[in-house]
């Protein structure tokens, strides 16, 4: 059954309009003029490139830009009818929603590979690249968007009483000698009722008042400095600015920001967070033993703090506690706890000097 | 006697709006990945709505063509943003501000170039995908050129006082449109700077007369130079010592305050409000001046139709953050009288659920109202004479680009 009727007809090769008339027959699509046939479209190679109600507009993949464009309604509606059966491009239907999915799903995949592996490899192999100068400097940009995190609504500033300082200096001296960092460490009080501590890009280690308040001992506060001390040797946070820097890369691409300010937002934001892996924050971990091996402590001390910090901060919200980004699993504790002392200490501080440590903000 | 045909846009038919709704919420839930599906068909649903002689115009781009070129724009941008970035980190160093600063200005002039180049090249692109009655269009003409003329231009403008700023776009518009092409026909224009100068006068005059008037005018009130150093002594010495003996500023100075904020006020407002009346202006005289093949055209577009093509997505725009406004604030005391907790989720969730619904009627009424409402306005002011002289166009299937490329299908530079 043929369906037969008027149509305009574009050649593809000048603008000219041809009013022809078109007969579907069997696998051919021929189109006619007064004078003759002028073209004949097998079906196989038919595209539909425009459908809908008012108009119909085909094409052939044989004549790249001849168009065919049925007007007539009465002729729309069944040549919708009876070609509806054909893809609309020679073998497009299926192997194109099938590419369609597959580049979707190639598409998520890659993000998601990129988040987990990529970027932070990347990161950790340029982290020992940047130069010692290149990560001071850059520390100096991240403090005060830092301090300014913190210290928001409460009263910042650094805590210096003069005992205090002299204090923590001795005892985080020989601290610092024995985990031999390769940038130089400033130790700073922070005065702010949440138990934290920071290490930033840089060698800056910002102990957060609110952790000198929770903790018991001396020993207690080595354990968390010799675990910073960890994250500044292995250049945890330096790495930690360039994974942010690439994730946020990566949204300002996906989401299809091309001027690079997404990078520059994000970065800053996040780096208070330092929510490094698990794999990290045991190296971290265990270097801390190390340190307080070598120096003659006891490296549970560290584990007693996190219980220390643990029970005393239901009231502030987990995600600015030192416990979000160290968890104090019980295997972790474990591991603490285990770990033995073998040489004796070699200094000590006084009662006195650890009350002033504990009374560093005035 | 020559034919006179308007060029014709479909703007009654419905179906945009749903397809600018589902089009950007797809989008987003697919991070992104849709919306090179979405840019197609909005682009075939944008091309086909404007007609010519009763032929409607259509976009013959693939999505794997954009895809492309978003691939090609990644590999160009990628290390402009690494470049960026560090140096805007190393900047408050003592030691490295100079290599920063360097580098941050690279970065950004590498950033400016890669905008023009890619601007030039998603015309053509776009060009080179427009079919009309079965003859394509395409586009020379090299990108680099494109942006170095930019950059020249725009260096030159300090130096001429804005004055060349006819002259720039004029030379900018003549190379893009006889870089133009449909079939084996060239596009011609004549756009001229000096013919833009009356118009480009009168719209310095808009954004500098006023201000200087109004100066003037609060200098006057003050009551000339040496009383307004008179003044503020006396002010000066007032909030220092109390002591008012030897009066205050009066109320000719607060005049002067205001004429001088006005002054200010217009200074930075007026460049952007009266910058239609100009372009409408600048659109009319590059249409008259182009032509095809002995084909003509002639424009009646004016600024007014502009104004309120913004007026309108500004009213929608304002409704929009109102209406967010007033839910923020319904759901802030709700969440006081419920005494919840500072620091739960859900009416920060629902806050930052109410600033992405307003994003997404932003971007819907963006694409709605600039997109296509602007496009049908400027294409059915648009009248073509003589139409039939193109009846001998032959078509050249060029191979245009080696990439086939479009940088700007998976890039927002405003341009769709």
């Amino acid at each position: 059954m043929e369906i037969r009727g008027p149509a305009t007809y574009y050649d593809g090769l000048t603008p000219r309009m041809h009013e022809v008339a078109l007969v579907l027959g069997i696998d051919h699509l021929t189109i006619r003029d007064l004078d003759g046939v002028l073209v004949s479209w097998p079906l196989a190679r038919l595209m539909k490139l425009d459908v809908r109600r008012s108009e119909l507009r085909l094409g052939s993949a044989d004549q790249p830009d001849a168009r065919l464009e049925i007007r007539d309604p009465r002729l729309v509606a069944e040549l919708t009818a009876a070609l509806r059966d054909l893809p609309k491009a020679p073998g497009a239907r299926r192997s194109r929603a099938l590419l369609a999915g597959g580049l979707v799903v190639a598409a998520l995949v890659s993000v998601g590979l990129l988040v987990v592996f990529g970027i932070p490899a990347i990161a950790s192999q340029l982290a020992p690249l940047v130069p010692i100068s290149w990560e001071i400097a850059i520390g100096e940009e991240v403090k005060p968007q830092i301090l300014d995190i913190l210290g928001r609504s409460k009263q910042r500033g650094t805590c210096d009483s003069p005992a205090g300082v002299a204090a923590l200096a001795k005892l985080s001296s020989e601290l610092v000698e024995a985990a031999d960092p390769p940038l130089p460490v400033q130790i700073a009080v922070i005065r702010t009722p949440v138990p934290n501590a920071f290490a930033l890009p840089g060698g800056s280690i910002l102990v957060l008042s609110g952790l000198i308040d929770k903790v018991a001992t001396a020993d207690e506060l080595r354990g968390i400095l010799a675990h910073e001390l960890g994250h500044v040797v292995h250049r945890d946070a330096i790495r930690h600015v360039i994974e942010t820097a690439g994730l946020s890369a990566l949204f300002g691409l996906v989401v299809g920001d091309y001027s690079g300010s997404t990078i520059a937002v994000l970065t800053g934001r996040t780096l208070a967070d330092a929510g490094y892996s698990r794999e990290i924050e045991a190296a971290a971990d265990a270097f801390a033993v190390t340190v307080m091996v070598r120096i003659g402590r006891n490296p549970a001390a560290l584990g007693d703090a996190l219980d220390h910090i643990a029970e005393a901060t239901p009231h502030i919200g987990d995600q600015l506690t030192w416990l979000s980004s160290h968890p104090s699993t019980p295997d972790r504790v474990a591991r603490l706890k285990a770990a033995a002392r073998t040489v004796p200490p070699k200094t000590r501080l006084s009662e006195a000097e650890w009350a002033a440590v504990k009374a560093i903000c005035p | 006697m020559p034919s006179l045909g308007r060029v014709a846009f479909d703007s009654d038919t419905p179906g945009v709006v749903p397809m600018a709704i589902w089009g950007s919420l797809l989008s987003f839930l697919t991070l992104g990945i849709y919306r090179f599906w979405f840019t197609v068909k909005i682009r075939r649903e944008l091309w086909r709505r404007a007609a010519l002689a009763g032929s409607t115009f259509e976009y013959t781009g693939t999505v794997w063509e954009i895809v492309k070129g978003f691939l090609v724009a990644l590999v160009i941008l990628a290390p402009i943003w690494a470049l960026y970035t560090l140096g805007t980190f190393l900047l408050p160093s003592r030691q490295y501000a100079g290599i920063a600063g360097l580098m941050t200005f690279v970065a950004v002039i590498g950033f400016v170039f890669f905008v023009y180049f890619a601007t030039y090249r998603a015309r053509r692109y776009r060009v080179s995908r427009t079919l009309w009655r079965g003859v394509r269009f395409h586009q020379t003409g090299s990108g680099v050129a494109y942006a170095f003329m930019n950059f020249g231009w725009w260096l030159l403008v300090p130096f001429s006082c804005g004055v060349s700023i006819p002259f720039a776009r004029a030379q900018l518009e003549r190379y893009r449109m006889t870089n133009t092409w449909f079939g084996d026909k060239r596009f011609e224009s004549e756009a001229s700077g000096s013919a833009m100068m009356p118009a480009f006068l009168l719209y310095l005059g808009l954004c500098l007369g006023p201000p200087l008037l109004l100066a003037i005018l609060a200098f006057v009130t003050a009551g000339g130079l040496n009383h307004i150093g008179d003044q503020f002594g006396n002010l000066a010495r007032f909030f220092e010592t109390g002591d008012r003996s030897r009066g205050l500023p009066g109320i000719g100075m607060a005049f002067a305050v205001l004429f001088l904020g006005l002054a200010v006020f217009w200074l930075v407002a007026a460049p952007f409000v009266c910058w239609p009346i100009y372009r409408a202006s600048e659109w009319r005289s590059f249409n008259e001046r182009m032509s095809i093949g002995g084909v003509r055209f002639r424009s009646d577009f004016t600024a007014w139709e502009l104004y309120t093509t913004y007026l309108v997505f500004l009213a929608i725009a304002t409704g929009l953050m109102m209406a967010v406004g007033i839910v923020s604030g319904i759901i802030f005391a709700i969440a006081l009288a419920a005494q919840m907790r500072e620091t739960s989720l859900l009416p920060v969730l629902l806050i930052g659920g109410l600033y992405l619904l307003v994003l997404w009627g932003l971007s819907v009424a963006r694409l709605k109202i600039f997109l296509f409402d602007l496009t049908g306005k400027l294409v059915r002011t648009t009248t073509v004479i003589g139409l039939e002289r193109l009846g001998d166009t032959l078509s050249l299937r060029d191979k245009v680009g080696a990439l086939g490329d479009d940088f700007s299908g998976g890039f927002d530079i405003g341009a769709i």
